[in-house]
């Protein structure tokens, strides 16, 4: 034990006054001769010895008085345990959770968002470090990766102003992996002392995913080497706050908005969740192009989302912008505007490629081009698709580059029909973003299909663009022909199928159609991938037969998709081509295949976005005024978020998305740019736009309750501080030990009140 | 020997001071003549009973013989002077003087007695005196003769308290010298065992006596005033000693305490012992009246003071007493 003012133990010495007062004033027995005796036979004797017990205990309880008062006020430290050495001299690392539920507003009155909260008593811990020695990091848990502030020769000064402009991003965190990157990074510097300290809300749903095994993971790595063991402290500047807090969040659909046309009326679902604990009523708002289109007011049940179709036109081709907004009295703002951005083209250009194109007669080839291109190949503004069937290698090849979708009609068993150059151009075209629908060949020779598809080898360009594994041919049972499973379609471009309006697919007979593997992954020919990913992320059944067969089915390669069709697209497999729903199906699966966003315009925060220019005209090359480009992103209030420059020769940057939620629009600085190369009006940046959406995780807001907290905390083996001055006073425990002066003080009191109660109780009073 | 020499001069001064003090108090409580309770030759006529061989010739009715043709004796009631006995406890513990009383409990039952006795010689009866501790230390047969009261406060004077008390065996012995009928004063803190006390006293009663207990306390021994740690040294036996904080054991004390007056007044009560309770710091006038007072309504304004009584017709107040005295003692019979 240590004395913080030992210099006022001294103070004990006035136990000399108990003592002297106890000596001066002994009270002897008063001798009373008495006739009743009798009346006091079997009454409880105090006999002197007894007397002088009692004394000696109120003279203790005296004594204990001005002893326990200097103590107190000397400020006693336990100093039992190991102690750690001086914080000045220990290594921090602060990983801050920068996740945007932070920015919820606390409900207590004062306005004060978490993050704000958060930002004040880490901005106090950093300022008491300035003496430090040792080095003080933090990094930011947002993002895919975590992103330290500063950098090695950035002093804690520029750190503290560098973290007070930080902002909550559009970001979750994973806690698991952010703490065993710190560990491990910890590990990598040649220090002694260090210490982690997570400051974040601690929401349950970031905390209570982690598993058991994981955090045992992480107690297991902080303590793994003894000479350097990490301390670890779990900082919660949002204690104290109300647990539940209320908030709706509103969302467009996950996958993008089924595909719009010029002049076509689109509907889009939008989703309005309510995570509070009460219903709430809110006005959602659909924008486009940043005017109002349409307002609608609705209640949202308590803990549960409403679906609410909006219907809009583009009479436009070209960049839009739709925003959906809600207005409710919520914590957290970031959540209540979704953001999408919409290409719009006048046509799209679609290639058809025939490995055995039908020359006398009316092929498969044939009855999708006139379904996909009713009006003939020349009427482009009537029809939604340009389409092309070039028949040459080169002229192919030079299509692909132009095409947004190639529709492959094959067999099998030609497969020298499809030159190998061109295999490989259509896998490049794929995974590059463009989209692809397999339809096998209408051949009546079924025995021959099924020969090639079982075949060993089977050929080596199919295997390469077509990742469905494929069975065989299947026949229909000849006295029942087999038809659409009447299971609801959820894919919103084939929706239209659930009723008749795009013709009934349920009265299609089907006779013949290719075995599907379901799932219809290959396996073998992409053994190294995480299945478990694609299958729950791009590998989809998209239309199955009653029997259960996948009639269509889609799969992400890269950045494009490939859509098979398990039937031919002529009449000798089914009664499809002869159907009202035949051309329907065949555009709606031209749309499937269709790049939604060829540009990506939707990124988590910290996400990597690409931004290139969209050349109008001829004018000049790339390589002539790449140099002198300059990209600018603002956000929605115009301010400048970021510039980036890009290399000689490219005109596409990669940027890192901003973290905070919202729409950011991209301009080009071309004031570098010779006129005479290039004009600046002819450069334009693609996208426009794009969005930082917000983790709808950190939409559901729950703080992990105290005993949740403490609970991990015990877990993780870590401590837990609620400020700045919780922490300093963590601090002093962890280097001098715990201060009893509290303690001290109230067994003082408690000491004062036995003496009161003894002195009555020993009664002193006479008559 | 000359009684100068056996009395002090402190002594004498002392019992001038009683004599004072009793004629003060008794002043207007004279007593009058008692009815006996034998019957005997009398001038005023009782009953009438049928004469049986033996009895006097002189005592037949003549009169209603001629009427009747019957042989009746006219009895008469007896007139003579009443017997009391003081029966003084000289145990040590009458000795404790409060500081509130001011006064010894053996010295406020020397004043009762000496009161009680001045009572009863100025009504011409006769008064005895037994000072009780281990045993009879002291007896004076009762007489009415004026001077014998002298001597009754010589002998209450030189009367000293000590030693434990005997009370009930020293009772006994009185009875079983018998005393003969009358009334029997007890002067005492009756710290004995009350049914025991009770008893002994009982044979007194059956003897024809009429009891009553002039029970002696002071006011400490009443309310155990006592908060210190105290020290109790018995006054009966010095070598008895109890240490105790006096505030932790009063409550105990007090609850002993009417417990035992309790058992006391029961005690009384059944073997028809009247019981007066009086504190030392009680003025004496006031304990008599009371006294008096519970045996006849009458002479309620004796209560207040004895100076009230003083301007009382005096022949009134001996026709009450003789009043109250004869319903007394015909409920006894």
């Amino acid at each position: 034990m240590s004395f913080l003012n030992i210099s006022l133990l001294f103070g004990a010495l006035a136990i000399a006054a108990p003592i002297i007062i106890h000596l001066l004033s002994r009270t002897r027995f008063r001798t009373i001769d008495w006739g009743a005796m009798h009346l006091l036979e079997s009454l409880e004797d105090t006999t002197q010895r007894r007397f002088q017990w009692e004394s000696l205990l109120l003279l203790l309880v005296r004594c204990s008085i001005p002893v326990l008062l200097a103590l107190t006020l000397a400020r006693p430290v336990l100093t039992m345990w190991n102690l750690r050495g001086s914080a000045q001299d220990r290594t921090s690392f602060i990983l801050l959770d920068d996740s945007f539920s932070l920015s919820s507003v606390a409900s207590d009155g004062d306005g004060r968002s978490h993050w704000q909260r958060l930002q004040v008593e880490i901005a106090k811990l950093l300022k008491s470090r300035t003496s430090s020695t040792a080095p003080t990091l933090i990094w930011k848990t947002g993002g895919r990766s975590l992103t330290p502030l500063g950098d090695d020769d950035t002093s804690l000064v520029e750190l503290i102003d560098e973290f007070q402009g930080t902002q909550p991003t559009a970001t979750e965190c994973d806690f698991a992996s952010a703490l065993m990157s710190a560990i491990k990074h910890l590990r990598s510097l040649p220090i002694k002392d260090a210490e982690l300290i997570i400051a974040s809300d601690f929401q349950a749903s970031e905390w209570q995913e982690m598993r058991k095994e994981q955090l045992e993971a992480i107690r297991a790595e902080l303590t793994a080497d003894p000479a350097k063991p990490i301390l670890l402290t779990l900082f919660q500047a949002t204690s104290n706050l109300e647990v539940e807090s209320s908030n709706l969040a509103v969302r467009l659909p996950e996958g993008g908005i089924p595909q719009v046309h010029l002049g076509q009326s689109t509907t889009v679902q939008t989703e309005i969740i309510n995570y509070s604990a009460k219903d709430h009523t809110c006005n959602v708002v659909l924008e486009f192009d940043g005017q109002p289109l349409t307002q609608q007011s609705l209640t949202v049940p308590a803990g549960q989302s409403t679906i609410m179709p909006f219907q809009f036109a583009v009479d436009e081709p070209g960049w839009h912008e739709l925003a959906v907004r809600i207005d409710p009295q919520d914590s957290v703002q970031e959540d209540n505007t979704a953001w999408q951005m919409l290409e719009i083209t006048e046509l799209k250009r679609l290639m058809i490629l025939d490995s055995t194109p039908v020359v006398s007669q009316f092929g498969d080839s044939d009855y999708f081009q006139a379904a996909i291109a009713p009006f003939g190949g020349e009427s482009f503004v009537r029809n939604r698709w340009q389409v092309t069937q070039p028949r040459e290698l080169a002229s192919q090849i030079a299509e692909l580059q132009r095409s947004d979708v190639v529709v492959l009609f094959f067999d099998p068993l030609h497969r020298a029909e499809l030159d190998n150059a061109l295999t490989r151009q259509l896998s490049r075209f794929v995974a590059d973003g463009g989209g692809m629908v397999l339809i096998p060949k209408d051949v009546a020779n079924l025995e021959s299909i099924q020969t090639g598809l079982s075949a060993v080898d089977q050929p080596a360009w199919f295997k390469e663009f077509c990742p469905f594994s494929l069975l065989g041919v299947q026949p229909a049972d000849p006295n029942m022909r087999e038809r659409m499973s009447s299971t609801p379609i959820l894919v919103p471009e084939l929706e239209i199928f659930n009723g008749t309006s795009g013709g009934d697919l349920r009265d299609v007979e089907f006779m013949h159609w290719l075995a599907v593997q379901d799932p219809p992954l290959s396996l073998e020919s992409d053994a190294a991938m995480d299945t478990t990913e694609i299958r729950t992320s791009t590998d989809k059944v998209l239309l199955q037969l009653s029997s259960g067969t996948p009639l269509v089915a889609s799969r992400n390669i890269g950045a494009g998709v490939i859509v098979l069709l398990a039937v031919s697209a002529g009449p000798n497999w089914s009664s499809l081509p002869m159907d009202a729903a035949y051309v329907t199906l065949m555009q709606r699966l031209a749309q499937l295949a269709t790049p939604k966003n060829r540009w990506q315009t939707a990124v988590r925060g910290g996400d990597r976005i690409r931004i290139g220019v969209s050349e109008i005209g001829q004018q000049g090359t790339p390589a002539n005024y790449a140099e002198n480009l300059e990209w600018v992103i603002e956000d929605e209030a115009g301010k400048n978020v970021s510039r980036t420059s890009v290399r000689p020769g490219e005109i596409e940057v990669l940027s890192l998305a901003p973290l905070v939620p919202g729409m950011y629009r991209v301009s080009l600085d071309t004031s570098r740019i010779d006129p005479e190369i290039v004009s600046p009006e002819a450069l334009r940046p693609v996208p426009p736009a794009f969005i930082t959406q917000a983790a709808q995780r950190e939409s559901k807001l729950r703080l992990l309750s105290e005993a949740e907290l403490k609970s991990t905390a015990e877990s993780l083996g870590a401590q837990i501080v609620t400020s700045a001055e919780g922490y300093q006073a963590l601090e002093d425990l962890r280097t001098k030990g715990r201060e009893i002066w509290r303690y001290a003080l109230g067994l003082l009191l408690a000491m004062v009140l036995i003496e009161v109660w003894f002195q009555q109780f020993l009664s002193r009073g006479t008559l | 020997m000359p009684q100068s020499k056996l009395i002090s001069a402190v002594e004498r001064e002392q019992i001038a001071q009683l004599q004072l003090l009793a004629l003060g108090v008794v002043e207007g409580v004279t007593a009058g003549r008692h009815r006996s309770l034998r019957r005997g030759a009398s001038v005023e006529f009782k009953e009438h009973r049928q004469y049986v061989k033996g009895d006097e010739i002189r005592s037949i009715d003549w009169k209603l013989f001629g009427k009747t043709d019957r042989l009746y004796i006219r009895q008469y009631e007896d007139e003579t002077n009443l017997r009391a006995w003081l029966l003084v406890d000289q145990s040590g513990s009458m000795k404790y003087a409060g500081r509130r009383a001011g006064l010894s409990k053996h010295t406020y039952a020397m004043r009762l007695a000496a009161c009680l006795a001045t009572l009863l010689l100025s009504q011409q009866d006769a008064a005895g005196l037994a000072l009780l501790n281990e045993g009879i230390e002291r007896l004076l047969a009762p007489r009415s003769n004026p001077s014998h009261l002298q001597a009754l406060f010589a002998a209450l004077v030189q009367s000293k308290p000590h030693g434990p008390a005997q009370l009930v065996s020293s009772i006994e012995e009185i009875a079983g010298r018998g005393i003969g009928k009358g009334l029997v004063f007890l002067i005492s803190d009756c710290f004995t065992t009350p049914t025991k006390l009770a008893t002994a006293l009982s044979l007194l009663r059956h003897g024809g006596s009429e009891i009553v207990i002039f029970q002696v306390l002071d006011p400490d021994e009443c309310d155990f005033p006592f908060r210190s740690l105290t020290e109790f040294r018995s006054l009966e036996i010095p070598q008895q000693l109890r240490s105790m904080d006096s505030s932790k054991v009063r409550q105990a004390y007090l609850n002993r305490l009417s417990a035992f007056q309790r058992e006391l007044s029961e005690a009384s009560a059944r073997e028809k012992i009247e019981l007066v309770t009086c504190r030392t710091d009680q003025n004496l006038v006031e304990v008599l009246a009371k006294f008096l007072q519970s045996r006849g309504r009458q002479v309620n304004h004796l209560a207040n003071s004895g100076g009230e009584a003083r301007n009382l017709d005096a022949n009134r107040r001996i026709t009450t007493m003789q009043r109250i005295w004869r319903r007394v003692t015909r409920s006894r019979r």
